[in-house]
Order: structure tokens, then C-alpha cells, then sequence
């Protein structure tokens, strides 16, 4: 069922785009066998977070830019990438101190300067170390951990207390909470959890991520709330051991010098 | 649920080769592992589920691109992402010849695609395992010793780490080349057992005296932090007695006990 700010956003586009972006929502939603397109078309009509006016202004520019791609996700990702971090920064008072994210290697060794196997034998060796050797807290500290936009989580019962709260470290029990998608039986390799501050200076803007954070990424779900402070994470099916969603906020690139150790490294 | 690059399994060689390289542009989608994971990781990662010949045409599309490296001035971030996909997916046969090519000639592809990636190119045959050999790697980072030292300290350690302590002193003084030498020490280090670990241990710590500052300083923090823990010497335990004085009564009694016992 759309939301109503989708249909009031929807109306305010003119007829020309308006058409063009429903009938592509429906050639997504009714697209067979089902798969990512459809349940990324539904999160956009289930937004409730976005200002109106910019979620009519995304909507314009997928419309603009459906003419210039090959690929329709691809003028989506386009179109939502000028409007990354478009909801109200949250107030200091609400910002989490400790915030938590997941990756794998390959952040890492897209940028490093040593070779992939020094790298990863050492980030293996230090996962829950409090006192990783200093030099390579010093590289890490250099890293920039993440792209452009790091989705984080948080432990809401006590923002200073562990992000990741009591879930327990298997590679299925992280990508399950956090929603991480349909590669599980792709890639075995390991996710790394690190923990970091939020207000070492200067302070992290934080905000409730939207559609146009989630971009492409179908595992993404708008909350259903317009007023809630911070997203949640939807936990992949089945979840058998009911694992919690987790909250999760958005921001910029950082580089490691938040880090807080021990960082993690998931089991098998 | 088809699997996330599905689209390739329909695609003919010649399509997969423009979609790929679209891409590694940014110009299509790729369905992500996580949010803002890079495209070339979640290529690789996402490979696995195409069928034989999908993948087969997608390792000979990365082959293509990566030959094709050999003119033009394609854009930094392309040609970064390019040399993670090919060393992610382990293409090394098709591989090597084309990054020994490109590297056999540094001041031309410095020309073309600046110092930066010239490194990456050289980290790809690394990582790939073409590890050549020390000569090599000499004659590669005399040609810019502060922006090829990572790649030599890297490739040298895997070489052959007692060797390539000969190299620490050539290291510019730099901080970050100090870590990444600790680094390296620490990685090499591990593969040592009892008394070769030591000898490695020694040898570091007589070659950290002839390093520059940084280098040196780095390297002692290194051994400072990996010494083994000492054991106590006959006067160390002695002190230890005189602080914790006697024994408990029953720690006494127990091995007499073991005695009648026996």
C-alpha cells in the first residue's frame, strides 16, 4: 500500500514524468521470476522519511534520467545519489556515542599498501584483540573505512554499550540481523565488525537513512514511521534463532581514526 | 530467486564485455554484498553464481579490459577497480603477461596513468603471486623509491623475509613505511617456529640499528610488543618469594601427598 507522502509526491510531478516513473515501478513490481527490482520498488512507495519536496525531486530525477541509462536501477542509483543524507542531521542529545558498521576485506584492500595476503593474515590475527600491534593500529587508523556513505548501527538500550549488542559473531547471524542480502551461498569470506566513536571531534552528522541512502541495495526497508529518530534493519528470512533488527543511521566517509578496538572478525 | 548477476548468463562474450566494463564505470548496476561494498568486490563475490559459461566469458571480458589498459588514459578509479576485479578473481594465467607488459615499461605508463597506478598494477602481480625476484623488485623501486617501497617491502617479504631485511635500510624515513614494515616483520614472523623465529627476531633487531629513525624506531616498537615473555630468572623468582612469602600450608602438604601416594 503506498504511503501517502509517495502519492503526494507522486502527484506533484508533471504528467510526462509521472507516467514514466509508474509504469516503471510496475514493469518492476510485476517483473518475473521476482526478484531485488520489486521489493526496491515497493520500498519507494513505502518512504515516509523523505522531506516531500525532495522526494518529489528524486522522483523527477529518475524520471530524467530513465531516458539516459540502459539500465533502469541504474538511473534509480543515479537519480537517489543526489539525495543521500536528505533527512534531519539528528540532535546531540540524540546521537548514539558508539556506532558499529560491517564490511568485508575488500574495503580494505582497495586501499591499503601492503599485499592482500599481509593484510589479511593481520586482520585475522587482531580481530577481538583490545591491543592490536601499534603499527597496524596505525594503518587502520589511517583507512578510510566504508565508500562515500556508511550505513551504522547502534545499541539503542545504551548508546555507550556495544553497538552490536548480545548478537552472536557467525557470518549468518550478522548478515541475518543486518539484512545483508542474497550472497550468502557466493561468498563465504568473512564480514568485519568495527566499532567506533561518534563525537570524537569533529562530531558525525547522523542521519535516519531513506530510500535515496539505500539506493539499489533491496535489503533496505523505509520505516514505517515518519517520526522515529533512526531506521531498522529488516532480518532475512527464515531468522530462525529470531534475531533483533537492528537500528541504523547513515553518514559520510570516515577514516579510522574513530576506530575503537577490538574490532571483529565473523566465524563460518 | 535467480542469482544476483543472472543478467549474464543471457548476455553473448562481446555484450558482457561492455557491461563490464560500464560497470567498473559506474555505469550499471551491481547488486551489492553491503551497502557501498566496491564494485569489484561484489563482482567477484557475486560470480560464483553465474553458470560455466557466464563466468568463463566474464574472466575473458576482465582479460579484455585489462589488455586493453595497454593504451589510452582510461580514469583512475576505473582502472583501480579493473586491477582489484582481475586479483580478485584469481585470473592469473591470462593475467600476468599483461601486467608484466604493462609494468616492464614504468615511465610510459607513469606518463599514462600517473605514479598511483603504476603501484596497483605492480600490487596486482603481487597478489597474483607472480612474485618474480628480488632483482625485480629492486630495479622496480629504484624507479621511485618513495612510491614503489610499499610494493618492494610487500614483495620482498614474501620472497624471502630473512633476505629482505637487507632492504629496511634503503627505506626512505618515513612513518607509514615504518608501520608497513613492522607489518610486514610481524606477518613474516609468524611463520617462523622456536629458535628460527628467534634468529629472525635478532636479526631484525641488529638491522632495526641501521635503518633510518622512523624505520628504526618502528621496528624496535615491533619487537618490544611481539618478545616473547621473559622467564623469570633465579633472582626474579627470588623477589617473587620475598613478596608473596611462604606457601599456603596445603600447597606445602600436597606433594608429600603425591609421595605416599606413589
Amino acid at each position: 500500500m503506498p504511503t501517502k507522502l509517495f502519492n503526494s509526491a507522486l502527484k506533484k510531478l508533471d504528467l510526462a514524468r509521472r507516467k514514466s516513473v509508474t509504469a516503471q515501478l510496475e514493469a518492476w513490481t510485476n517483473e518475473t521470476p521476482p526478484s531485488e527490482v520489486g521489493q526496491i520498488a515497493e520500498n519507494i512507495t513505502r518512504e515516509t522519511a523523505l522531506p516531500l519536496r525532495t522526494f518529489t525531486q528524486l522522483l523527477s530525477d529518475f524520471a530524467d534520467a530513465l531516458p539516459l541509462h540502459v539500465d533502469p536501477l541504474s538511473a534509480w542509483d543515479n537519480a537517489c545519489k543526489l539525495h543521500h543524507f536528505a533527512t534531519t542531521p539528528l540532535a546531540a542529545i540524540d546521537r548514539p556515542e558508539q556506532l558499529g558498521g560491517a564490511c568485508k576485506s575488500d574495503i580494505f584492500l582497495k586501499y591499503a599498501k601492503t599485499s592482500d595476503r599481509i593484510l589479511k593474515s593481520r586482520l585475522t590475527k587482531y580481530a577481538g584483540s583490545k591491543n592490536p600491534l601499534s603499527a597496524f593500529i596505525k594503518i587502520l587508523k589511517t583507512e578510510t573505512l566504508g565508500g562515500s556513505m556508511i550505513f551504522a548501527t547502534f545499541n539503542d538500550s545504551d548508546s555507550t554499550q556495544d553497538p552490536f549488542g548480545g548478537l552472536p559473531w557467525d557470518r549468518d547471524a550478522i548478515r541475518t540481523a543486518f539484512g545483508l542480502g542474497q550472497f550468502d551461498h557466493a561468498s563465504p569470506s568473512p564480514y568485519l565488525l568495527f566499532r567506533y566513536h561518534s563525537a570524537e571531534p569533529p562530531s558525525l552528522t547522523l542521519h535516519r537513512p531513506t530510500i535515496a541512502d539505500a539506493g539499489t541495495f533491496s535489503h533496505f526497508r523505509p520505516g514505517s514511521s515518519a517520526k522515529a529518530k533512526c531506521g531498522l534493519t529488516c532480518p532475512l528470512a527464515p531468522n530462525i534463532r529470531t534475531l533483533p533488527a537492528m537500528p541504523e543511521l547513515v553518514h559520510q566517509q570516515i577514516v579510522g581514526d574513530r576506530l575503537v578496538f577490538p574490532y571483529e572478525i565473523t566465524t563460518p | 530467486m535467480p542469482g544476483p548477476l543472472h543478467i549474464l548468463d543471457a548476455m553473448p562474450r562481446e555484450q558482457i564485455v561492455t557491461w563490464l566494463a560500464d560497470a567498473l564505470h559506474g555505469k550499471v548496476h551491481v547488486p551489492l554484498e553491503y551497502h557501498d561494498q566496491p564494485v569489484s568486490g561484489a563482482i567477484s563475490a557475486a560470480s560464483v553464481t553465474l553458470g560455466d559459461i557466464a563466468r568463463r566469458d566474464l574472466h575473458s571480458a576482465a582479460i579484455k579490459l585489462l589488455a586493453d589498459l595497454r593504451t589510452g588514459k582510461p580514469k583512475h578509479a576505473y582502472v583501480s577497480s579493473l586491477l582489484r576485479l582481475v586479483t580478485e578473481l584469481e585470473i592469473r594465467d591470462a593475467a600476468i603477461p599483461i601486467l608484466r607488459e604493462l609494468a616492464s615499461d614504468i615511465p610510459a605508463l607513469k606518463k599514462r596513468l600517473g605514479w598511483e597506478l603504476c603501484s596497483d598494477v605492480l600490487f596486482a602481480q603481487l597478489n597474483l603471486r607472480d612474485l618474480r625476484d628480488a632483482n625485480y623488485w629492486l630495479a622496480i623501486w629504484e624507479q621511485n623509491p618513495r612510491c614503489f617501497s610499499p610494493v618492494t617491502l610487500a614483495a620482498l617479504f614474501d620472497l624471502d623475509p630473512m633476505a629482505a631485511l637487507d632492504f629496511l635500510p634503503k627505506l626512505p624515513d618515513l612513518a607509514n613505511l615504518g608501520d608497513l614494515a613492522a607489518l610486514s616483520l610481524d606477518y613474516a614472523a609468524d611463520n617462523y617456529q622456536g629458535h628460527e623465529r628467534l634468529r629472525f627476531r635478532q636479526v631484525s633487531a641488529k638491522t632495526a640499528q641501521l635503518c633510518k629513525k622512523q624505520i628504526r624506531e618502528a621496528i624496535e616498537t615491533w619487537l618490544e610488543e611481539t618478545a616473547p615473555p621473559a622467564t623469570p630468572s633465579g633472582r626474579n623468582l627470588a623477589r617473587l618469594h620475598d613478596a608473596l612469602g611462604p606457601l599456603p600450608e596445603s600447597y606445602q602438604r600436597t606433594p608429600a601427598k603425591l609421595c605416599e601416594a606413589a
